[in-house]
Parts: C-alpha cells; sequence; structure tokens
C-alpha cells in the first residue's frame, strides 16, 4: 500500500462510516432500523416477516437459525459516553452480549483525526482513473471494515453438537461467519451481523452472496462520493435495498 | 413469481409453470408418466386419454412440465375452467372453436370455409378470424362486450352440431399444416363436479372431443361418470407421491436452510398423505410457527396440521360419510362399484373430491379395487384408533394440542371402548367451525400470519379474512396495505363484488384483474348475498387467481355458508377471522415509524402513506 492509498483509505473509512451508519437525529435512527430490520429476510433468502413492535432504540429479531434471535439496546447510545448492546439468543437464554462502551477508548479513538478532512476527488487526482481507484478503495474499506474485520471471532464447528444435529452440514459454512469484535459504532455492528449471518449451504455460495452485497454498497458509496456533495449519507432505504 | 436462489421459497402450493419454477423447484417424481405423456404428445396419432387425480396431486404441473417441452405451435389448449362466461354447452363449444382459431391462426390454416363466417357472430371481414378468437378467448373488459361473447354462446346453442363441424373442420386443416393430428388439452374439467349442471353442459363438448387426439385433465371421480362417451377414453391415474419425493421437495424448497428443519419432515411427510398441496401447505404452516412464532418443533406441527386440516378440508360439510369412510379405512381399498353405484356414488364421490380419502393408484391388473389411505389428517378425527402405537414425536404434539385446547385432527377427542370418537355431530361442530382462540387474530397477528404473502413480490398467495363486524374494516385494509408498502411498491387495488341476482360479480372481478401484475394487491370485498351459482363460478375460475396476490374480506356468517361450494378455490385460500376487536393492538408509534421508513423510501405520492395517515388519525382519535 502506497501512502497516498494508506491516507485516503483512512479518510475512506471515516467517510464510510459516517454516510452509511451514523444516523444522528432520534427519527433518522429509527428509520435506518426499520430499514434494517424489514432487510433481513430478503437477504438472507428467507420469508418475509412482519416485524412488529418499534425498531428503536430497543429491538429483536430473529435469525434464519431456528430459536435464534438477537436483541439490541440502542436506548443509550445518545449519551456522552455512549453505550449500546447487542445480545445473541439461543431459546431465550442470552449467551452472548456485543457491548459497546465509550467510556473505555480504544486504540482508534485516540488516533488524530486523518488528515485531509472530507474525501474527495482531489484525492484522485487522475481523472481517467479515479473511478476505479475509489471502487478498489472503498471495497478495500468494506471488507475489513464489515466482512472481515481484522479482530473477529467465528463460533466454533463444535459447537453445533450442542445446537443438535441439524447445524452440522453448516459445519464448513462457520468460517464464513466472522463477528467482529473492534467494532465500536453499534449500527455498524447490527449491519455486520446482517452481513456475516448469512448462512448458505456452501462457502462458495456464502462468500459470493456477501461480496455481492459488498459490491452493491460498494456502488452506493461510490456514487456518494462522485456525487461531489460532502454531506451526503446514503439513504437506508437504499442501503439496505428496499425495493422501490 | 420470482424464487430465490439460494433460499426459502415456499407458497401455498400453486402449480408450477415458469422455466425458473421448474429449475429450482420441480421434482421429477413421476418418470413413467411423463415419458407416457411425451410420447403421447409426439405421436402423429393417438387415442383420447384421461389425465385423472385428486386435488393437489401435481396433475396440472406435470402437465405444465410435458407441455413446455412440447414442440411447436400445433398443440391446441382448451381451458375449459377458466375462458367461458357462462356453463352452457355453446359457451364450451365456442372456447373449444376460439383455441382451434388460435392454433390454425398460428399455423397460417386458412379458416374460411368452415360452415360458419364471421358475421353469424356479428363480425365484420376486416378483423378476420383474428377477431372472433380475441372475443372468445379474451376476458372482456366491460359488460357490452360480455354481451357480445354470450351472443357467441348463444349460434352454439342454437345448433351445436354447426359449431361441432366448423372445430372438426379446423383440427383437419392444422393436421393436414402440421402433418399430425394435434394434441387437444382439455383443461380444467376436474373444475366440474358430475352433479353440476355445468357438467352436462361440457360433457358433450367432451364426448365430441373423444374422436380426437384429446388430453383431459380431470379429477378422478369422472372415471366413475359412465354415461358419457368420453370417460371410455385411455386413462393415466396421478396417485400419491412417494415419501422419498416429499423430502426432496422439501429440500429443494427450503434450500439453504433446509437442514435446520430435516427434524420435522417425517412428522410432517407422514401428514401431507402423499399430496403435493398438502405437502406444501403443510411444511408453510410449519415453517411460520417454527422460525416466526419460536414455537417448538411439535407446537409448530400442531399448529400447523390445525391449520390445514382447518384450510383444506372440508369440515363444512352437513352430511360427512363417516361410515363409509370408516369402511374404507378398514378395507384399504375402494370398489369400483361402490363410487358408481345409486346408494354409495354421491358419498364416495364427496370424500375422494374433498381429498378425505387418497387413492394411492389404479387397482392392479384384472381388479376393481383402488388402493386407498384416510388423508392423515382427517384420520386422526375421524376414525381413533386407540390401541395403535404412534411414534414418540406424535404423541409429543398430541400433548402438546391437549395442553393448548386445541384439536388439531381431533387429538382430545374423547373416547368410546372401542377407542372411537365419541359423539360425531359434536366433532363435526367443532371441526367445521374454524373457529378456536387459536384462529381469531387481531389486526396486527394477522399481518404476521399473513407477511410473507403480503410483502412479498416472491408469491403470489390469496387470503380470505372474515369478519363479525364491519366497522372500521377500511382502517384494517389501510394498515395491512401501509404496512407492506413499507416492504415494498405495492399497489392495492379494492374490488368491491355484490353479490345477488341479476349481478355477474365474477366477470366483474374478472375484467378487474385483467390487467394484473406482480405489484399489486387486489384487496377484494364480497358483499350481500351472492347466489350459490355465482359461489360456484369462483370454484370454476380458480386458476385464474393462480398468479394473483388476493386479499378477500367476508362476512364471517357468509363464509360458512359458501365454502361448502369450493373445494378447489379453498385450495388456494388461507382463511383467518378476525376477532371482534381487531384494531385493539394497532399501536400509533408503530404506525409513526413506518411512516418514518416510507417517507425515506418513496416519494409523497405514495399511497401506503395515504394509508398509514389514516391509520394515524383513527388511532389519535381513539385517545
Amino acid at each position: 500500500m502506497t501512502p497516498q492509498e494508506r491516507k485516503r483509505r483512512a479518510i475512506l473509512w471515516h467517510e464510510v462510516e459516517r454516510r452509511l451508519f451514523s444516523p444522528v437525529s432520534a427519527s433518522d435512527k429509527t428509520t435506518w432500523c426499520a430499514c434494517f430490520r424489514r432487510s433481513l429476510a430478503q437477504f438472507w433468502e428467507i420469508e418475509d416477516f412482519a416485524v412488529q413492535g418499534s425498531a428503536f432504540p430497543i429491538a429483536k429479531f430473529s435469525l434464519p437459525l431456528p430459536d435464534f434471535s438477537v436483541l439490541y439496546d440502542l436506548s443509550e447510545w445518545g449519551n456522552d459516553p455512549g453505550r449500546s448492546s447487542v445480545r445473541m439468543i439461543f431459546k431465550g437464554v442470552v449467551f452472548a452480549c456485543h457491548d459497546i462502551d465509550h467510556a473505555y477508548h480504544d486504540r482508534g479513538s485516540l488516533a488524530d483525526t486523518p488528515p485531509g478532512g472530507v474525501l474527495n476527488r482531489n484525492h484522485y487526482p487522475n481523472r481517467h482513473t479515479r473511478s476505479d481507484e475509489l471502487m478498489t478503495d472503498i471495497r478495500w474499506v468494506l471488507d475489513r471494515f464489515i466482512l472481515h474485520p481484522c479482530a473477529h471471532f467465528h463460533p466454533m464447528p463444535d459447537v453445533l453438537g450442542y445446537l443438535g444435529p441439524a447445524y452440522e452440514p453448516f459445519r464448513d459454512v462457520l468460517h464464513e461467519v466472522r463477528l467482529g469484535l473492534g467494532i465500536t459504532n453499534p449500527f455498524a455492528a447490527l449491519f455486520q451481523f446482517r452481513m456475516n449471518l448469512v448462512l448458505l449451504l456452501t462457502r462458495d455460495d456464502t462468500k459470493a452472496h456477501k461480496e455481492a452485497e459488498r459490491n452493491r454498497i460498494a456502488d452506493l458509496v461510490h456514487d456518494a462520493i462522485l456525487s461531489g456533495n460532502a454531506v451526503q449519507t446514503v439513504p437506508p432505504g437504499r442501503l439496505f435495498d428496499l425495493p422501490r | 413469481m420470482k424464487r430465490r436462489p439460494h433460499g426459502v421459497n415456499l407458497d401455498d402450493g400453486v402449480e408450477l409453470s415458469s422455466v425458473e419454477d421448474f429449475d429450482r423447484l420441480y421434482v421429477s417424481a413421476r418418470p413413467e408418466e411423463e415419458c407416457l405423456l411425451h410420447e403421447w404428445m409426439t405421436a402423429s396419432r393417438a387415442e383420447a386419454l384421461i389425465l385423472s387425480g385428486q386435488i393437489g396431486t401435481g396433475k396440472t404441473t406435470l402437465l405444465n412440465d410435458v407441455l413446455r417441452h412440447a414442440p411447436g405451435p400445433g398443440v391446441v389448449r382448451v381451458e375449459f375452467d377458466q375462458v367461458p362466461l357462462e356453463e352452457t354447452q355453446g359457451a364450451f363449444l365456442a372456447v373449444l372453436l376460439g383455441a382451434l382459431l388460435k392454433a390454425a391462426l398460428a399455423l397460417g390454416c386458412s379458416c374460411d370455409g368452415l360452415g360458419i363466417t364471421l358475421s353469424d357472430f356479428g363480425l365484420s371481414r376486416s378483423g378476420g378470424w383474428e377477431a372472433l378468437r380475441d372475443l372468445i378467448l379474451i376476458a372482456p373488459p366491460s359488460g357490452a362486450e360480455a354481451r357480445r361473447v354470450r351472443a357467441v354462446y348463444e349460434v352454439f346453442n342454437e345448433n351445436a352440431r354447426q359449431g361441432q363441424r366448423a372445430c372438426t373442420a379446423l383440427i383437419e386443416r392444422i393436421e393436414t399444416k402440421a402433418g399430425a393430428l394435434p394434441p387437444i388439452i382439455a383443461e380444467g374439467v376436474d373444475k366440474f363436479v358430475i352433479s353440476r349442471a355445468g357438467y352436462i353442459q361440457l360433457a358433450g363438448v367432451l364426448d365430441f372431443l373423444s374422436n380426437y387426439k384429446t388430453l383431459y385433465e380431470a379429477n378422478v371421480f369422472h372415471l366413475f361418470d359412465t354415461a358419457h362417451k368420453w370417460v371410455g377414453s385411455d386413462k393415466l391415474f396421478v396417485g400419491l407421491l412417494h415419501d422419498e419425493t416429499i423430502v426432496t421437495m422439501y429440500e429443494r424448497r427450503l434450500g439453504s436452510y433446509a437442514p435446520l428443519h430435516r427434524d420435522a419432515f417425517p412428522l410432517l411427510v407422514e401428514y401431507a398423505g402423499g399430496n403435493a398441496r398438502q405437502a406444501l401447505r403443510l411444511l408453510n404452516g410449519y415453517y411460520f410457527f417454527r422460525t416466526q412464532r419460536g414455537n417448538d418443533r411439535s407446537a409448530a406441527f400442531a399448529m400447523a396440521a390445525h391449520r390445514v386440516t382447518q384450510d383444506l378440508l372440508q369440515f363444512g360439510f352437513d352430511r360427512f360419510p363417516a361410515n363409509l369412510l370408516a369402511i374404507f379405512k378398514r378395507d384399504g381399498y375402494v370398489e369400483a362399484g361402490v363410487l358408481t353405484s345409486l346408494e354409495t356414488a354421491q358419498d364416495a364421490h364427496a370424500i375422494l373430491y374433498h381429498n378425505w380419502a387418497l387413492l394411492r393408484s389404479a387397482p392392479s391388473a384384472g381388479t376393481t379395487r383402488w388402493p386407498l389411505i384416510i388423508n392423515a389428517l382427517v384420520s386422526d378425527a375421524v376414525i381413533w384408533e386407540k390401541d395403535t402405537p404412534e411414534p414418540p414425536e406424535l404423541t409429543a404434539v398430541r400433548r402438546w394440542a391437549r395442553d393448548h385446547h386445541i384439536s388439531p385432527m381431533g387429538l382430545s377427542m374423547p373416547e368410546d371402548e372401542e377407542g372411537r370418537p365419541r359423539a360425531w355431530k359434536e366433532i363435526w361442530e367443532q371441526l367445521s367451525s374454524s373457529e378456536s382462540s387459536e384462529d381469531e387474530l387481531n389486526i396486527v397477528r394477522l399481518l404476521e400470519e399473513v407477511a410473507s404473502s403480503l410483502f412479498s413480490a416472491n408469491r403470489q398467495d390469496r387470503i380470505m379474512v372474515s369478519y363479525r363486524d364491519p366497522q372500521n374494516l377500511n382502517i384494517a385494509l389501510d394498515y395491512l396495505i401501509g404496512k407492506a408498502a413499507t416492504y415494498g411498491p405495492f399497489l392495492c387495488r379494492e374490488i368491491r363484488l355484490i353479490g345477488g341476482e341479476g349481478l355477474d360479480p365474477a366477470a366483474k372481478l374478472m375484467a378487474e384483474i385483467k390487467k394484473k401484475d406482480e405489484a399489486t394487491i387486489y384487496a377484494i370485498f364480497m358483499e350481500e348475498a351472492w347466489t350459490p351459482g355465482q359461489i360456484d363460478t369462483l370454484e370454476r375460475l380458480r386458476d385464474r387467481f393462480i398468479d394473483v396476490q388476493m386479499l378477500w374480506f367476508v362476512e364471517h356468517a357468509a363464509l360458512l355458508r359458501y365454502l361448502p361450494h369450493w373445494p378447489q378455490f379453498r385450495q388456494l385460500l388461507r382463511f383467518y377471522t378476525l376477532e371482534d376487536d381487531f384494531l385493539s393492538a394497532l399501536s400509533r408509534e408503530e404506525i409513526e415509524e413506518d411512516l418514518s421508513v416510507l417517507s425515506n423510501v418513496s416519494g409523497p405520492k405514495d399511497s401506503g402513506i395515504g394509508r398509514l395517515r389514516r391509520v394515524l388519525r383513527y388511532l389519535k382519535s381513539r385517545e
């Protein structure tokens, strides 16, 4: 990676987070969460289901695996320091909790804000290659932010023995489930749950499905940045591909 | 219908038709029958053949599979159930003529000199024979157009022989042009019950067709109508599917997620009874209760069985032939004589038509015994065998049902000393009422149950909602459609069909859904008292609704009267009953959230926004 690439990708990482995962007002957060929940069945290729109850700040959704569900709580996310939790539930028992507590800083939060401000066309001076370079950068960032976070955990195949024989065929695919540990934005955390909990029967199918989604989102970010509008975020309806 | 490439593809068990349907979901279950039908289709001459089977066995899908491989334009498909506006011999002859004209014109045959002229039907020569073809085959968009179609029927009602001669001439011309007798597919004969007047009118045309290479799509009870010539044609019977086939079907339908539900397959297969549609409806119900309601396997199965029993099987029948069914159960077969004898035929036909018993196969050579099983969903309700050992899964299901006071399959029936349920009358009243606390839903719960249909362009399901109190029904519809709009760009067309003497609500419906598209939900209100004839017409037209997403609303007492008329139509429907205070579960916060989503994904003119605003105003007015 060249120093220029490193610099602009650092800025781009922030851009991606801001444009995709940072609703500000209560209304925006509500819309984001509601669109998120509506998108799950479509992305996971399961039957559509009605989502009852409010999507923000606390809500629950079922995973494609029977008996599994997720409960998120974003009620303290607007506070300073912001806090949130995403709990994973099996047969009514919470067995894991992804807590985000900004009272405890991570290393990234101590680093300087990336120099160069908002990413713009000037970071890609060659207008002939600009679009391709930007796309390469966006995919690079999305891969590391969402698809394959640097620090992540896999459910280990042996746990399937406890869940029952029905889960055995997913043994191989489990390695495609990578739940990021270093994600400090709860919206991004929810998004990567959506992305990483799709379980198709083969690793290749699962991988291809996730990459197709990554590419779709990359297109949205690419267009938003090249539009020249520095503040434009991606509307949740488009982020989650709700049909219109 | 769009299909998901890897995931779940459920529906209510409608026939497969598109290339994608077949590629993803078709299980070739009857290779011998397929082969025979292919040979029949491609032979230059062949005798008439009856493809028969009970409702939901997969006849139409089998036929669609054969037809999609049929070469060229020479195949004549005659939709006797869907096209005629009335059930007269003239109407059926006209539809046959229309289908033959279609094939002849596609092959470039001359249609002059048939013994009929365009002027006989009030048509000028300038429109050509295409005008007559279109007039007969395309659903009329208006009342005036419908009158023109009926005038064509009248010509043949007055002179049926003239119509037959014209049909014969067209068949000969097609044969000359194509170099082979055209296969004539008489579709939808299975929708005509022998005892109905419409069948008597149709039978004359079917008899005429028996002289040609005709393939009849019939119900099995037609085979015992010895009074008509066409029934003497060769026969190909479609019996029960093997258990392995149903398992493969389930695997395809659930795609990647199949392994998660395999543990339920044995029980689902057992209660599917070898019937494709029943199998899919059970899977659909099970999947919903298991994944979306979070029920465990036993509870999900019990509720699915309860739901499918109520939806598919005709328990509103006022003269349930329990004794005959018990004899069938004891013997494991039905003698052909029982299906033709005056004393027993009516009950025996009812048993087969309503799928209370399922024929396994045609009789073996040299016998007249049709092997059968009692439909497992009926069996437990009707013939309770105390001493029969049952698998632990079923015991668990029964226990669950008993504990929750629901009686799918008569799970908690009181028994007599011989292990048979006591008091038939009470049992049937209980089963036919379709009412238990589990079935009555408020509007939020109803949405949960029908969501997969309403929200998805992947499905075209038909839901029938009955209600006791029509007040605020419009708000309920606004809520359902407005909520659906937050998931996708749906349009809703409201159609009010008023029944009664001198009206033609079915024709109105056909005209309204003529230009159907996937993104439209048709909300249909059945109003006033429909006459038996009007109700029967829906039964015959059933297949017209297969690719239409419909939400029917009907007053509860009226529905109970209509149900006995719909053994076929009800197979396309799921039934729900709204409780009296069905709007009580709506919350203002949720509607506001739905509005925020709709504002984000669509423009301000989205009709869903208007609907949800009306719901919001209603909720505010209640506070």
